[in-house]
């Protein structure tokens, strides 16, 4: 009788301590309401082996850099309302239009657009903020910004460095099914930011180029939801881009054989293929924007 | 009472298994962020960590579509006391480009002819007990290694 007295005094100090130490290590992972947390980083195993896999997609950065570089135009009309902030209550919404925000953010900083930069910073970290991710744009990160807008090296650096924060926060927090809607917001913003600028520009082939190669993107961009299927916001977006790939199908992206190539005097290597450039008509391009305006529709509203 | 008496210790073990793989995760980003992003300088990092603990004779493959017209730098960096650490990098069809075995090369920097999709493998070669690093370390088996991807137009 009094081991077995002894031994539930044992029991119930061990469970509190332990309560103690789960309720410590879960400080800071702020607002898990709608979207389920999972314990899981970004990355799959394979059957039959141990390999990790990690899937990445283009960032909304270099997005911006290849529309750029593609003769797109600047066009603010087409990007998110900044008043629309105060829509998204739930953490998925917050997570997805924080990636929509940052690719905004980025746009309008790659096409040097100082004063709506600033817009879109205080956007973006509204929602930030609102997920928990202080670090992403915090005070220090915010005074640089301001000291370096007319700087479009200086703000891609900054801007990226915030992105990283954001991804290292929500993983290291066992959030990564967050990180991934955040990635995606941002992929998916980038691509109709591209359809937009396409449309009103009909020679841009050059855009028109990026929009097609943006099927293997989207592949890559499905292998980082399919980590997450228990998420539902993850599971109704995936849902969506499974839509938006099914549309891509008609479009070809060759592949052709690849050589090496290495420059002596720089070490940088190249890497060539004999593959054709991948296309897409007019008609393709409509269907493309259709569908992916109407997936971005559902996310802003 | 013999298995009652165990029941806390399994208890707590499992406890701090779960804090420590938190903290695992957590040490890794922190490994990344410092050692290895800022040795993507001057090329802008994509915003995405792929960073994970392996184990000797594990491997990681990084999944990516890289764009015509861009330069990309592509860093694997490793905690020290894992040793020999590598990688691959493959086309769609998972043909072998390039292998960076038993080259001495701090990134490799590249560019593409024509956007294509393509792997990077990373291989955590097996070590023999009781070997050590170059750098005189103790060979852990297991660490932290992160593979980071910078672009410039």
């Amino acid at each position: 009788m009094e081991n077995s007295f002894k031994t539930v005094s044992v029991l119930s100090k061990t469970v509190l301590v332990g309560s103690i130490i789960i309720f410590m290590a879960s400080c800071g992972d702020g607002g898990k309401e709608e979207t389920q947390t999972i314990d899981t980083a970004r990355s799959s195993l394979i059957k039959n082996n141990t390999q990790k896999v990690f899937y990445s997609v283009p960032s909304p950065l270099e997005m911006a850099s290849l529309l750029q570089k593609a003769g797109a135009k600047y066009d603010r009309m087409i990007l998110n309302d900044i008043n629309n902030t105060s829509r998204y209550s739930s953490n998925a919404a917050k997570a997805i239009n924080l990636g929509i925000y940052g690719a905004d953010l980025t746009y309008t900083s790659v096409f040097d657009q100082t004063q709506e930069t600033m817009f879109y910073l205080k956007a973006a970290k509204n929602l930030a903020d609102g997920l928990g991710v202080t670090e992403a744009f915090k005070k220090e990160t915010i005074e640089r910004m301001e000291n370096n807008i007319s700087n479009k090296d200086s703000m891609m650096a900054i801007i990226s460095d915030s992105f990283t924060e954001t991804d290292a926060y929500l993983q290291e927090n066992d959030r990564s099914n967050v990180s991934a809607l955040v990635i995606a917001g941002g992929w998916i913003e980038g691509l109709y930011l591209a359809c937009k600028v396409a449309k009103v520009a009909p020679k841009g082939e050059d855009v028109k180029t990026r929009i097609a190669e943006q099927k293997l993107s989207l592949e890559n961009l499905l292998g980082i939801m399919s980590a997450y299927p228990e998420d539902p916001a993850v599971a109704d977006f995936s849902k969506d881009l499974n839509g938006l790939k099914e549309v891509y199908s008609s479009i070809n992206v060759a592949t052709g054989d690849t050589k090496l190539s290495t420059d002596e005097a720089s070490g940088v290597v190249t890497i060539g293929s004999d593959a054709p450039k991948a296309t897409v008509s007019p008609e393709q391009l409509e269907l493309i924007l259709k569908k992916v305006e109407e997936i971005r529709n559902k996310l802003i509203n | 009472m013999y298995s009652a008496k165990k029941m806390p210790y399994i208890f707590m073990f499992f406890v701090m298994f779960a804090i420590l793989t938190n903290n695992a995760k957590a040490q890794c980003n922190s490994f990344a962020k410092k050692k290895c992003l800022p040795t993507l300088s001057p090329y802008t990092h994509n915003g995405q960590l792929n960073s994970t603990q392996l184990g000797a004779g594990e491997t990681a493959e990084l999944a990516m579509t890289f764009y015509s017209g861009q330069n990309y730098r592509l860093k694997v960096c490793h905690e020290p006391g894992i040793e020999g650490v590598y990688f691959k990098l493959k086309d769609a069809d998972h043909k072998e480009l390039y292998n960076s075995h038993d080259k001495d090369i701090q990134h490799f920097d590249f560019n593409v002819k024509s956007t294509q999709q393509m792997f990077i493998e990373v291989v955590v070669p097996d070590h023999k007990d009781g070997e050590h690093s170059k750098g005189g370390h103790d060979i852990t088996h297991s660490g932290c290694v992160s593979v980071l991807v910078g672009f410039k137009p």
